[in-house]
């Protein structure tokens, strides 16, 4: 855990033992999004399009993908 | 002239689909030409079904949506969210039409609540009176 300072910019920095947790380069853009009354940063891949294919590249969208979707929220639902 | 884009563009953003060639070029006429296309609530609560339901994470699922906004945000597609009104006409849509499924009359709602036109591969919303344009029509 780290105390920082937002500066004139809005700007924080994510100190040495932060980055010891969460890896991130410099220059690696982050996802920020608000939680509240805090934010959640999440670093973003460089390469968007092969992290989107490792990750949902083998699911299949047909007819009977969106039928076993559907089944699948109603018996959420229930 | 403004789209809404249902759940098939969401997953022709990954670089293998089998529609990405024409989502790229869609993706461009946006940018360069100053089409407006506006991604559906339903279709993001539609994929996120579908991710679930072939066992995918949580984890899974909100990394995958990251990166999609990501891609969406780059390219200036914004997001259309799901009224009420929506959900009214939808089941009224379905009531009519038993076809379309629960997602099909979100979608189509939508559209028809905006009277616009669904950017859509599927035939299924000839017959309830959805406008609607093909990938491959609108990449053209």
């Amino acid at each position: 855990m780290s105390l920082v300072e937002v500066d004139s910019r809005y700007r924080v920095t994510l100190t040495s033992d932060v980055r010891k947790m969460v890896e991130v380069r410099k220059g690696q853009r982050v996802y920020i999004v608000p939680k509240g009354d805090s934010f959640v940063v999440i670093p973003l891949s460089d390469d968007v399009d092969s992290q989107l294919q490792k990750l949902i590249g083998n699911v299949k969208f047909n007819k009977a993908a969106r039928k076993k979707a559907e089944t699948f929220l109603f018996k959420q639902a229930r | 002239m403004s789209y809404v884009a249902d759940t098939e563009f969401l997953f022709s953003l990954r670089p293998r689909d089998r529609w990405t060639k024409p989502t790229r070029k869609i993706l461009r006429k946006v940018r360069q030409h100053g089409i407006q296309v506006r991604l559906l609530e339903s279709a993001v609560q539609e994929m996120r079904a579908v991710l679930f339901s072939q066992g995918k994470s949580h984890r899974d699922a909100y990394r995958s949506l990251i990166l999609i906004k990501t891609k969406l945000t780059k390219h200036g597609i914004l997001e259309e969210p799901t009224t009420i009104d929506d959900y009214i006409l939808a089941d009224k849509l379905r009531e009519e039409h038993a076809e379309l499924t629960y997602f099909d009359s979100l979608h189509a709602a939508a559209a028809l609540r905006l009277n616009t036109i669904l950017l859509t591969n599927d035939n299924v919303y000839a017959r309830c009176e959805v406008k609607t344009i093909t990938f491959e029509e609108l990449a053209r």
